[in-house]
Parts: structure tokens; sequence; C-alpha cells
């Protein structure tokens, strides 16, 4: 479970203070999957980082399981949109690096390590390099190596963003398959508007500078969701709400510019 | 649409003709971008040393130019051939490889650290960069009376000149290393479970050693100027020293043979680094 309180994130900058969150107030229920979308300054990267622990707020509270602001750890595993394999290590070894860290023994590290590297697919290049894989592959083993730690709480900023259409859609299936075995909760940041319908139970529409959340939306769209909601009625309504949200955002971007 | 149909209809020989590609050497040399087979590429690489070679060859043997000013190539593998074998030439060489082996791993024992750690934590990086910034502009040959006066003529010297030399383009090329390396890979690891202190020796760290390599293979072309520099004053032996005694004795056989030795012995060592870059950093894709 995960609540946000009176949150607010200002940054200093050489032209003065920015603030790229304010007064965000929401929660998360456990096993949820939540997509955040907004247009780009919205914060909603620096959003899942203060989930992450990876920054801190400048006024308001983020409670993860109880623990306020709390630091970073392997409860909540991280996954970027930029490619962020160690470069040095194999695919078997990228994924088992959390666990090895967090004194997983051998043998279970093994299990644990086959078990991902079949899920994700990619059993015949477990002994290659990342820079010998394709953007998609990559990706695919940073899933997998996030999952290696078991979370119960995954961060996604914009994972497939730099993705391929048909690539994306792909990982798109794998994570809704992985996530219907386990239902960990996720945040699921996005500027895709379909990829939000598609995967999200919640969504929520923010606003930008400061970023705000304007809408919560809750998807009503029976699950297992798979390509054939694209021509669904609700998904189409749903659809045209968010791109009217977002327009009245990008005008008033374009007002301010 | 129509008459494009008929006008395809009447031209029924033009797609009898099998259109080969031409190889057209100047037009595939002269696209931006456009790869050459590696045999074309071996040849292109060779050509220089050749021309030049000729061009020598063509001015000395007709006696186009003093023998004073420039020397026949025949001469100067005599004159090496002279040097090593009956003046103890390759105890020179040796003396110089030594020490820049020396003045040059002292330098990177400590830049590198610190380079690393200047690219690292910001913190570091105030403390350090405005007091070697100043430093790295200081000219090192302007220094040599200095070093003369404090450590006197012996190998202390030279081993300074190197040092100082190397270090500080060797601390700055490392720090702009590991400040790039991306604040993703290090918040990911954190997301991981990694503390501060893993998170520089098993992400910052190897995730500079590539580049420190690069950095290291670059300075060390470097080193020989330094080398030179330094036994051009006051040395007893080396390859610097030997090209400063030749130019007494008007002997340019033997300066031009200097020379050219540490042109082969640097690069020799850029050779080595390549091979060793390939064999630590085999996931490095593209070299």
């Amino acid at each position: 479970m995960i609540t946000i309180e009176h949150l607010e994130k200002t940054f200093e900058t050489p032209k003065g203070n920015v603030t790229a969150l304010e007064e965000v107030n929401l929660s998360i229920d456990h096993g949820q999957f939540t997509c955040i979308v907004g247009a780009s300054g919205c914060g909603k990267s620096t959003l899942l980082k203060i989930i992450g622990g990876l920054e801190q707020p400048t006024v308001g509270t983020v409670s993860v399981d109880q623990k306020i602001n709390p630091e970073p750890g392997q409860d909540r595993g991280m996954m970027f949109q930029s490619y962020t394999l160690y470069p040095w290590l194999t695919v078997t070894e990228n994924i088992e690096f959390g666990p090895k860290l967090n004194g997983v023994t051998v043998t279970e590290r093994k299990s644990i390590v086959d078990h991902l590297i079949r899920s994700i697919g990619l059993t015949k290049f477990k002994d290659l390099y990342p820079s010998s894989l394709s953007g998609g592959m990559q990706q695919r083993v940073a899933l997998a190596r996030m999952l290696a730690n078991d979370p119960s709480i995954l961060l996604m900023d914009e994972p497939f963003g730099a993705l391929d259409a048909q690539t994306r859609a792909m990982m798109q299936n794998l994570l809704l398959k992985l996530w219907e075995e386990n239902h960990k909760t996720v945040l699921f940041v996005t500027h895709d508007i379909d990829e939000a319908i598609l995967l999200g139970d919640v969504i929520y529409v923010m606003s930008s500078h400061p970023g705000k959340v304007k809408k919560r939306i809750k998807v009503d769209i029976p699950r297992p969701r798979a390509d054939q909601i694209f021509s669904n009625k609700t998904f189409g309504d749903l659809k045209a709400e968010i791109t009217e949200l977002l327009f009245d955002e990008n005008e008033k971007n374009m007002n301010l510019a | 649409m129509q008459k494009s149909t008929v006008e395809s209809r009447s031209l029924p020989h033009e797609t009898q003709v099998v259109h080969k590609p031409k190889n057209n050497l100047l037009k595939r040399y002269l696209t931006p971008k456009e790869p050459i087979r590696k045999r074309e590429k071996n040849t292109l690489g060779a050509l220089p040393f050749l021309l030049i070679l000729g061009l020598w060859s063509l001015v000395t043997y007709t006696g186009l130019v003093d023998e004073l000013f420039l020397p026949t190539p025949t001469g100067v593998v005599t004159s090496l051939y002279e040097m090593t074998v009956h003046q103890g030439f390759l105890m020179d060489v040796w003396t110089s490889v030594y020490r820049i082996m020396l003045g040059y791993f002292l330098a990177a024992l400590v830049a590198i650290p610190l380079g690393i750690f200047m690219g690292s934590y910001p913190s570091f990086r105030s403390f350090f960069e405005p007091i070697t910034g100043v430093m790295r502009y200081l000219p090192v040959t302007a220094l040599i009376p200095l070093f003369i006066l404090w450590l006197g003529i012996g190998e202390t010297q030279k081993l300074a000149v190197i040092f100082f030399g190397t270090f500080f383009p060797l601390v700055f090329m490392v720090m702009d290393v590991s400040s790039n390396v991306s604040k993703d890979l290090l918040h990911v690891s954190y997301t991981l479970g990694a503390k501060r202190k893993t998170v520089f020796t098993k992400v910052l760290i190897p995730a500079s050693m590539p580049g420190v390599m690069d950095s290291l293979r670059t300075v060390l072309g470097w080193s020989w100027t330094y080398l030179v520099v330094a036994e051009l004053v006051a040395a007893q032996a080396g390859i610097g020293n030997v090209i400063m005694t030749a130019q007494r004795f008007m002997n340019t056989e033997q300066i031009i043979a200097g020379v050219l030795v540490i042109g082969a012995l640097g690069f020799f060592s850029d050779r080595i680094f390549m091979l060793l870059y390939r064999k630590f950093f085999p996931y490095m894709s593209t070299r």
C-alpha cells in the first residue's frame, strides 16, 4: 500500500526554484496496476523516483507499507526508459545481480535466474553481453533483473518508451502475463494513452507546470486484456476522455510558451 | 495511370537489361560512412609510409638534398645497426622504456583513483578541480629548471617530468569518464538493494574501466614527448640523450634513427593497449 500526502517537490535551478510536483495526494492499493499519464514536465518521473527513495520530497510524505519517505530498497524494483543493464555482465549475471547482493545462495539464485530467463524467452541468449542484444531484449532482461529480487512494488518509468511498436506490444503482453501470475503493485509511467488503458486498473492523469493530479480514472475493462480491447467501447470512451484532458494541458503549455 | 501502363508495356526490352552494380571506386571512397574492404583499408594505410619512403629516397639518393640535412634511408638503417651492435643502443632504449613505465605507472597509480573519485563525488570534485585545473596549465617544460634545482639531474628529475606531464591530463580524462556513468545505472542499482559503497565498487568502477583504459592509451602517447624532453636535459643514457649527443656531432643519421625508434615504440605500445582493451572488455561491441 502506497500513500502519498501533500507531496511537493521543488528543484533549485540557476534560474530559480522550479516546482515539479505540487499537492499530490494519492493512494495505491496492494496489487493494483496504476498508470500515470501526463505531458512532459508533469513530474511523473520525479514522483516515481520519490516513491523509489531516489529523491526526497520537499514537503509532504510518501509512505510505503507504513515506512515514511523510505530509502531505496529491494522491496521497490525499478525500471527505466534508458537501457540500464550492466554492460560488463552477461544476461545471467545481470539478472542475478540483485539476489547476489542480497545474499541469496548460489543454488537458489540459479533456480530464480533459470525461471526468469525462461519466462522472458531468452534462454538461448543467457551468456551474451547486453551489447549484442536488441533494445527489446535488453528491456526484457531489465524486467527479469527487477523481478529477480521479488519486490512487492514495481516502479516503471516509461520502460517501453524507446521500443518500436511491435516490440512494445510484445513487452506489454509479457508484462501483463507476468503480472497476472503474481499481482504485484505496479506504478507505470507512460505518455502513451493506449498503453495506460491496456495495462492499468487505475489511471492518474497529471497536469504539468507544476505537476498535479488532474483526474483519477478507473479502467472498467475485464481481464485478461489483450489486443482486442482496442475495439472495446469503454476503451474508446476512456481514450477520448484522457486525450481531451491532456489536450487541455498541451493548450495551456503552448500559451505559457 | 492508363498511359504509364501502356508505356511500360511498350518497353519490354528494358527489363531484360541486367544492371550490374558499378564498381566505381571513386564514388565509393567519397561516400560518407561507406565501409570499405579490409584489404583496401590496409593498402590505404600503408600507402603514406611508402610515399614518404619513396620521396625520401628520391631526394637523398639523387643528391638533391645534402646528406648533412637528410641522410639516405640505407644510411639510417646502417647507422641503427651500428648503434645497436657497437654502441649499446638497446641499453638506451631500455633506459627510456623503463623511465616511461615507472613515471607513467606512478602517475596512473595516483591519477586513476583520484579521477574516479572526482568524477563520482561532487565533494571531491569541488575540492580538487580548481587546484588541478590551475596546475595542469603550468608547462612542465618550464618547470624543468626547478626540478633540476630541487631534484638534481638524476633519475628522479626525469621521472618527475614524465609524472607531471602525464598526471594532470590523466586525472581530467578519468574524471570525465566516471562522471559520464549514467545516473540511471546508479539509480537502478540502489533499487536492486545496493548500498552507497557497493554502488561505487560494483557499478561505478567497472562502468568506468573501459574509458579509463582509453585515457591511459591516449596519455601513454604523450608520455614519450615528456620522456624526450626530460632526456634532452642532462641525461647520461636514453634515446633522448642519444639524439642530443648525435646533434652535437652533426650525426643526422643517428638523430633520425632515434626518432624512428621512438615512433616505432609508441606505435607498438599503442597496439599492446588495443589488444589489452579487447581482452579485458570483450563486451564493448564496436572496436
